[in-house]
């Protein structure tokens, strides 16, 4: 049987099959989570923020037009509302610093252990260490395979600014490679 | 020489260079050891990139989100009738209530301005009449004791209904 499209599942939620709404969760609730774990850097904020946007997407669902896609439709609302709760946090100040011109990332070390670890694990911890901003558009980039226009239509940004985001991320994300003494995991 | 710097090394990845531009990135690469190693350093990286894990989501997540959901609706479905009803009574009987209480002011201050015609009586019997001709009218004490009873039961019900719905 041929996996139903996400229009196809909104038109039938719609219709009041208000049950069907179990399918979009299941198929966007991990990686709108990893997206919100790597902005808002703790499970807990993450998890709320999770049901937040679901919750928002079910009732906002007779808004959305057809014609956009709805996995970037959904990615904004999930992006802006893990905005408003940083904004509305004391996190606001990192937000507030970090600019597409903010280069500097002060040396930050990961966790010591004694155990070889993958370095998929460390990388994954160094990503959550990057700026907000920094880690949602690694995130959209890599981990949900989205193009730097879709990013644009998400984060609010210019496309030029997307890909100047990302420049900087990955140049954080080497130099913080870099500074834990992990460049051999690169060579 | 003029060594590649980062811009140019992730326009090369991001394929946003011309074949002419590839080219002479690719032959100073062969060159030069030093931004072949960054060159290599920053390739491994976007490899590394493409793997990153997607975290798992609490597996509570779809019970949780569902019962947000589901709850306002069904109560709004159920209880809205009744709850545009009550409001409606609610009202019309305030209404009612403040039209009666201000007739009966007006007709002490009537009584008041008008008490040199002593033929008042007189004059506003057919309306006495008539009021009483209306039961519910003419036995005043009951029908204000029954709207008060109304008004109070409502009021309770309307606070009922709004606190279901803030839980």
């Amino acid at each position: 049987m041929d996996r139903l499209t996400d229009l196809e599942i909104i038109e039938s939620i719609l219709k009041g099959n208000q049950s069907d709404f179990n399918l979009i969760i299941d198929r966007y609730k991990n990686k709108a989570f990893s997206l919100l774990r790597r902005i808002l850097k703790n499970d807990f904020d993450a998890e709320e923020v999770l049901q937040d946007s679901f919750v928002k997407v079910y009732f906002g669902l007779k808004n959305f037009r057809k014609d956009a896609r709805f996995s970037t439709w959904l990615y904004r609302i999930v992006f802006n509302t893990a905005m408003t709760k940083l904004t509305g946090k004391t996190r606001k100040k990192e937000m507030n610093t970090v600019s597409i011109d903010d280069d500097a990332i002060k040396f930050i070390s990961i966790s010591d252990s004694n155990q070889p670890r993958d370095f998929s694990v460390i990388l994954t911890e160094l990503i959550e260490k990057l700026p907000a901003k920094y880690s949602a558009v690694i995130d959209l980039f890599y981990a949900e395979e989205l193009t730097c226009e879709e990013i644009s239509n998400i984060t609010g940004d210019t496309v030029a600014n997307v890909k100047v985001l990302l420049h900087r991320a990955r140049k954080a994300l080497k130099d913080l490679i870099v500074q834990n003494n992990l460049e051999k995991e690169l060579l | 020489m003029i060594h590649l710097d980062d811009e140019i090394i992730n326009k090369y990845l991001n394929k946003e260079l011309s074949v002419i531009e590839r080219k002479s990135v690719l032959t100073h690469l062969r060159e030069c050891e030093s931004c072949n190693k960054q060159f290599n350093m920053s390739l491994n990286l976007d490899k590394h990139l493409t793997k990153i894990n997607v975290l798992s989501a609490p597996a509570s997540i779809n019970e949780l989100v569902m019962k947000r959901i589901v709850r306002p609706v069904s109560e709004n479905t159920k209880g809205r009738g009744f709850f545009v009803g009550i409001i409606s009574v609610f009202i019309t009987i305030v209404f009612v209530l403040v039209g009666y209480i201000f007739s009966i002011i007006f007709a002490e201050l009537t009584k008041f301005e008008t008490h040199e015609e002593l033929n008042i009586t007189e004059k506003i019997k057919p309306l006495i009449e008539q009021i009483n001709a209306v039961p519910i009218l003419k036995y005043n004490d009951v029908f204000t004791v029954l709207l008060l009873f109304v008004v109070v039961t409502s009021g309770y019900f309307l606070y009922n209904k709004m606190k279901s719905l803030k839980q």
